[in-house]
């Protein structure tokens, strides 16, 4: 079934887009040095390589084909002839020689260390560098950005393509400079030695050089699409053990099975096609290189032919040994090249996050008096009274389509409200307004009678609290993520938070207590323990305007008593406004706002409405029957209290 | 180590001529490369004319031989073509045998990968329930793919990497030993120590890559937790805080890496030195040996090439056995997990239908014993009826679905079907009897229709609409971009509680098994809708056996029994009448529902 499924591939650029690589390169100037050291060296060793080495090798054979001189002469007597670039010839003892060897070795041994240690040093700056500028950019962005792009997206840009970046910008600009390098001094030293055989190697490397990028494209795809076809096999098992309790109960598994064994072989069809152009690839090089080393040495054995295509063995042997070696460095600029050209689109994307307009900024005069996200001044900041008004508050997001229409609203200091109404209806909206997570398109909401634009994003959030409908927290430990709530928050006033909501014995009861670490996902606590600590951490905040975004999803339910006996505290003696699913909670709001279609539709105290018999009452009724029984008793409970 | 042979063993099994044979095919390439290689010192010494039989080593003799046709140098001499002909007969050849190897070396290696996967994935599927819920997730996954591929690796890559060390090394050294073997001992004489020494550093090398590995994880948990929570993050203004544990680090992230990338930079720079000076004292060692008339000049040339072609597969070689202990730790995991029991879902009678009887049925979690879930359950329930389970969270109404379709098995007490008991049969008869909708459904990331067709023997169009209209799906559906075969999840269409309890319903229905079980499973779905649901249920002619487990006593009302759970135990069984008047609980819960509810007549 899925095996069927193809996948969409992103299809190579069709241009080199020079410029932004450019851009992530100016980004990471401070560190070019790394860069350039690697370069230089990248160099170096290109001509150690392939000019140094071979030759005095060369010159070495050479002499011992002419050996011995003569039989009286001693073995370190015996001159070695090396000829070298630009026909610069010389003669060494074997002692000498022997030394500029060791001595070329153990510089080759130290280029290598700083070339290799420099690219990868580069490569990672550029990486951080990366990471740190999108991280911080994600900070500022405003929230409509993160309802158009997923935080997988997100995850993407900053995990595999910064990485990316970085392995281009460093290895492959390297790599491209010693291929280029390796190049010029093999052709510099060949036509040093003989320009025939020279320009024989140099003719064939057009061909070679043509057929390269078509195998390392071909290869390049073909990989990706097995790659990708190995990424959907893992998160196929990774559904299969998520919803082992359906395949159980259903009795799915051969046919689970029967559909892994299609997807498995789909991987092995598209992996072996991919590798199939591996296995044609290196060895017509090799037979490629051969067939040239072939026509060289039948060349050079011809007596018939005119005299500068007479060369002695050794010359033989080195041209043997450049001809096999000459096409490595076109099959890595060609790598090179497919490798910037598949990083390419990843690349533009990240250039898009940094280029990712702000929308949400606070004015100069304001930044001035309160300071910006990064550097708020907080000595500013006087505690909210905590009244709040909506005054003509419309709102729509780009597309124009009003999802809050105009309204008037003031809430008293300290009046607890329920926002109800179906999805859609607008109170998330509403409460996202509030936070100026967005601002209103018309209208203005007043905080203290002030338009809250006025105070400035770090100052509004440092006075609301927010608390959302899944309990997130941070894999810290459980007094890290409560300073979420008061950065300097102690020890006592930790315990204290902890104590109102009813945590505190639970976490004194862990053997590292408010120290213990919180795994991926909060670990090992209930979903009922983590909403508590999320609790304390908003009531550590102290805030005077407080968002509650209750959960929809049903715990159980002595969880759920004590989580409204948690919300009870947290709601005493502020502004508040719920968003809420919780009947308990909606029962004992002193004013219940009913919503449809960003529009207040009712307004009073649940009492008012339910005689009212109007909208509230008919989603009441029918939120009633969804509650589990042990719930509808509590509700009932609650109701009569009041 | 023996975990891991036994594996190789398996994946081999079935493919084992092919697996051999590239080997073969590899030697034979390696013989060629070398042989052609050794040419270069048969060219030297011709040009030289050194040719001559008395000083020559028996190598070249043989050579000598086979490119004359057995008329000795002089014919070499006269026609010297027969050298750059057998250069190029020798590349056509090692073309040929590195193709045929690379090609059935890949399929072969993939062919054993597949196998072992499929073998993986099979076991996974076959492994009991509570196995699921015992394993973390993440570590099952890691078996299922990561494991196989490093294994994969071993079979494909590893090896090879080690018979063609072997084949290169033991050629080289034997033809360079028959020629020379002092130069034989001065040209290997480093090789122990770059062995040894490149064997132990990346062993330190790959550790601090883990480190450093590890470091990353963390940098990549810090931001995708920092913009799971974004909003969170604005919120509580935390923006300044979260760079600044960001920047901390990657500060720990860079000195990892720079402690890494150093010591793998000095690996491979310090480990060069072996291999350059390998080959440049036996040049030099190789002149004097000319000098001295011990060798020809032709040997000097191999020495040059022969140490070559053996120090950079030794070096790898040596990198690739010290890795050895991932590969292991992998085919450890694997062996582990396969020798988990599977669950025995096909031995046992065929399940037969009929009257349905739960006699003092107990059960208690193997991992909680003393805590029974439930306490002497009993109750009868004949085809045709309709049972409905009450009770508080808690009270153990799920786990009355769960021993039915044996996902556990009861601690005490029996339960039959048509009088049989149900764990003398085989578990895939009887959950084929069972159409089971869970609380909170699980939806395969496919097109609505096939998440529909899932558990159906056969695909048909018309029961996979039928079914969805049942449910009352189909307006929803109706209303997705590309209907049925809109895909669920990431890609496609996100569902609401409601849709996905009403999807997983029309998936239940499909299969038309006898026995339909409605775990809570139209919790999220509003009581009209409900309603219409359990009317044209009723309507499409009366299904064999239904159960509904609900909170809702106008679900319940209308089943021909109802069983009201406190604590595990019946806490009433009876109609809705009866309850009225002798349950407790369940006039309580009804006088609540009544108040709010569309009432109780």
């Amino acid at each position: 079934m899925a095996g069927k499924s193809g996948f969409q591939e992103e299809a190579l650029p069709d241009k080199l887009n020079l410029k932004i690589w450019f851009r992530f390169l100016a980004l990471a100037k401070g560190d070019i040095k790394h860069l350039i050291k690697a370069i230089v060296t990248s160099i170096f060793i290109a001509f150690i390589d392939s000019s140094l080495l071979p030759l005095f090798f060369a010159g070495a054979i050479d002499t011992a084909s002419k050996l011995p001189l003569t039989s009286e002469a001693q073995f370190l007597d015996v001159l070695i002839h090396v000829k070298f670039l630009f026909g610069i010839q010389f003669d060494l003892n074997v002692l000498p020689f022997f030394l500029i060897m060791v001595g070329g070795i153990l510089v080759r041994c130290v280029l290598i260390y700083i070339n290799f240690y420099f690219s990868q040093i580069f490569a990672m700056k550029v990486v951080s560098t990366l990471r740190r500028t999108g991280f911080r950019k994600v900070q500022e962005l405003s929230f409509s950005y993160f309802d158009r792009n997923s935080a997988g997206w997100l995850i993407a840009r900053m995990q595999g393509d910064t990485s990316t970046i970085g392995d281009i910008l460093s290895s492959d600009v390297t790599s491209f400079f010693w291929a280029i390098g390796n190049l010029i001094f093999s052709l510099i030293s060949m036509y040093s030695v003989n320009f025939v055989y020279a320009s024989i190697v140099l003719g064939a490397l057009p061909l070679v050089a043509i057929m390269i990028p078509f195998f390392e494209r071909t290869i390049l795809l073909r990989h990706r699409i097995a790659r990708n076809a190995h990424s959907h096999y893992v998160g196929f098992v990774a559904e299969t053990i998520s919803g082992a309790k359906t395949i159980k109960s259903l009795s799915l598994e051969e046919k689970s099975s029967a559909e892994a064994g299609d997807i498995i072989e789909d991987i092995r069809k598209k992996r072996v096609r991919a590798l199939r152009v591996n296995a044609f690839f290196s060895p017509l090089l090799d037979l490629i290189a051969s067939g040239l080393t072939a026509l060289i040495v039948f060349l050079s054995l011809r007596n018939d032919l005119p005299e500068f295509f007479v060369i002695t063995p050794a010359i033989t042997v080195l041209f043997i040994s450049f001809v096999s070696a000459i096409f490595q460095p076109l099959v890595s600029l060609s790598e090179s090249f497919s490798e910037i050209m598949a990083a390419q689109a990843g690349a533009e994307k990240v250039a898009q996050l940094f280029d990712a307009e702000v929308k949400i900024v606070d004015s100069p005069e304001v930044i001035e008096k309160y300071g910006d996200i990064f550097n708020p001044r907080k000595e500013n900041f006087v505690p909210f009274k905590g009244e709040v008004e909506f005054k003509d508050v419309s709102f729509h997001y780009d597309n124009n389509i009003e999802v809050i229409h105009p309204f008037n609203l003031k809430i008293p200091e300290g009046t607890n409200i329920a926002i109800v109404g179906e999805t859609g209806s607008g109170k998330t909206t509403l409460a996202n307004l509030l936070c100026r997570f967005y601002e209103p398109t018309g209208g203005e909401i007043l905080i203290d009678n002030k338009p809250y634009r006025e105070y400035g994003i770090p100052y509004l959030r440092s006075q609301i609290g927010y608390v959302q409908q899944t309990p997130h927290l941070f894999p810290l430990t459980i007094a890290e993520n409560l300073r979420y709530g008061k950065e300097n928050a102690t020890k006592e006033e930790m315990e204290e938070a902890c104590r109102k909501v009813g945590i505190h014995d639970f976490i004194a009861s862990l053997p590292e207590g408010y120290d213990t670490h919180l795994g991926e996902g909060g670990g090992s606590l209930s979903q009922g323990q983590k909403q508590l600590i999320c609790f304390a951490r908003a009531l550590l905040r102290d805030p005077s305007i407080l968002i509650l975004d209750e959960a929809t999803s049903s715990v159980d339910t002595s969880t759920e008593a004590y989580l409204q006996k948690a919300i009870d505290e947290l709601l005493k003696g502020r502004t508040s406004i719920t968003i809420a699913h919780r009947l308990s909670t909606i029962v004992n709001s002193s004013l219940i706002l009913f919503m449809e279609n960003g529009s207040i539709l009712e307004k009073g105290t649940h009492k008012e409405l339910m005689a009212k018999k109007g909208h509230y009452y008919e989603l009441y009724q029918s939120q009633f029957e969804l509650l589990s029984i042990d719930m509808q008793m509590e509700v009932r409970n609650r109701e009569n209290k009041d | 180590m023996g975990d891991l042979l036994r594996l190789t063993k398996k994946a081999i099994k079935g493919h084992a001529f092919l697996f051999y044979f590239s080997f073969f095919l590899q030697f034979l390439m390696v013989l060629g490369v070398v042989f052609t290689s050794f040419m270069s010192k048969v060219l030297v010494d011709a040009l030289l004319h050194n040719l001559d039989p008395a000083t020559l080593d028996p190598v070249s003799k043989l050579v000598v031989n086979m490119l004359s046709f057995g008329n000795g140098e002089e014919f070499i001499y006269s026609h010297m073509y027969v050298l750059p002909l057998s250069l190029l007969l020798g590349a056509i050849y090692i073309f040929l045998m590195s193709l045929v190897r690379m090609l059935s070396r890949f399929y072969v290696t993939n062919a054993m990968q597949k196998g072992i996967q499929v073998l993986l994935y099979n076991h996974l599927v076959s492994l009991p329930y509570s196995e699921y819920q015992n394993q973390k997730s993440g570590d099952l996954i890691q078996c299922c793919t990561r494991d196989v591929d490093i294994v994969r690796r071993f079979l494909g890559f590893d090896l090879n990497q080690l018979t063609y060390t072997v084949f290169m090394v033991g050629l080289c050294s034997g033809i360079l030993a028959s020629v020379s073997w002092k130069l034989f001992i001065i040209a290997i004489i480093l090789f122990p120590f770059l062995f040894v020494y490149s064997f132990f550093l990346i062993k330190t090398v790959r550790k601090r890559y883990r480190a450093t590995d590890d470091a990353e994880a963390v940098l990549m948990d810090t931001i995708s937790n920092d913009l799971n929570a974004v909003r969170l993050v604005k919120a509580y203004a935390a923006e300044n805080s979260e760079c600044e544990r960001f920047d901390r680090e990657i500060g720990e992230y860079e000195a990892r890496f720079i402690s890494w990338r150093r010591l793998s930079s000095f690996f491979f720079a310090s480990s060069d030195i072996f291999i350059f000076l390998s080959r440049t004292v036996a040049v030099i060692y190789a002149l004097f040996l000319v000098f001295s008339k011990e060798i020809t000049p032709g040997t000097a040339v191999i020495a040059y090439t022969f140490v070559n072609m053996m120090v950079w597969p030794l070096r790898n070689t040596a990198m690739r056995i010290s890795a050895l202990g991932q590969t292991l730790a992998s085919s450890d995991r694997i062996t582990l997990f396969l020798n988990r029991p599977e669950e025995d879902r096909l031995n046992g009678d065929k399940a037969p239908f009929g009257q349905l009887v739960f006699d003092n049925v107990s059960f208690a979690y193997p991992d909680q014993k003393e805590v029974d879930v439930i306490e002497n359950v009993s109750f009868t329930l004949n085809p045709g009826e309709t049972l409905a389970i009450m009770g508080k969270t808690g009270s153990g109404k799920s786990t009355v679905a769960s021993l039915l379709m044996r996902l556990y098995e009861p601690t005490s007490g029996k339960i039959t079907l048509d009088g049989k008991d149900i764990s003398s049969m085989s578990k895939k008869s009887l959950r084929h009897h069972i159409a089971p909708v869970l609380q909170d459904p699980f939806l395969f990331s496919k097109t609505v229709s096939d998440n529909i067709s899932i558990g159906m023997e056969m695909e048909d169009k018309e029961t996979i609409e039928e079914s969805a209209k049942l449910a009352k799906m189909e307006e929803s559906i109706a209303s997705f971009a590309e209907g049925y075969q809109t895909p669920v999840g990431d890609k496609g269409v996100t569902l609401s509680g409601g849709q996905r309890q009403r999807l997983a319903l029309a998936r239940a229905l499909a299969t038309k098994r006898d026995i339909l079980l409605l775990d809570d499973s139209l919790s999220a779905v509003d009581s009209k809708t409900d309603l219409a649901i359990r009317k044209g249920l009723s309507e499409n002619g009366r299904r064999k056996m239904t159960i509904i487990i609900t909170h809702r006593v106008n679900t319940a009302k209308d089943a021909d029994k109802i069983m009201v759970l406190d604590k595990g135990r019946i806490e009433s069984l009876g109609t809705h009448e009866e309850l009225l008047v002798s349950s407790k609980l369940y006039k309580e819960i009804a006088t609540i529902q009544g108040v709010f509810g569309e009432g109780v007549k």
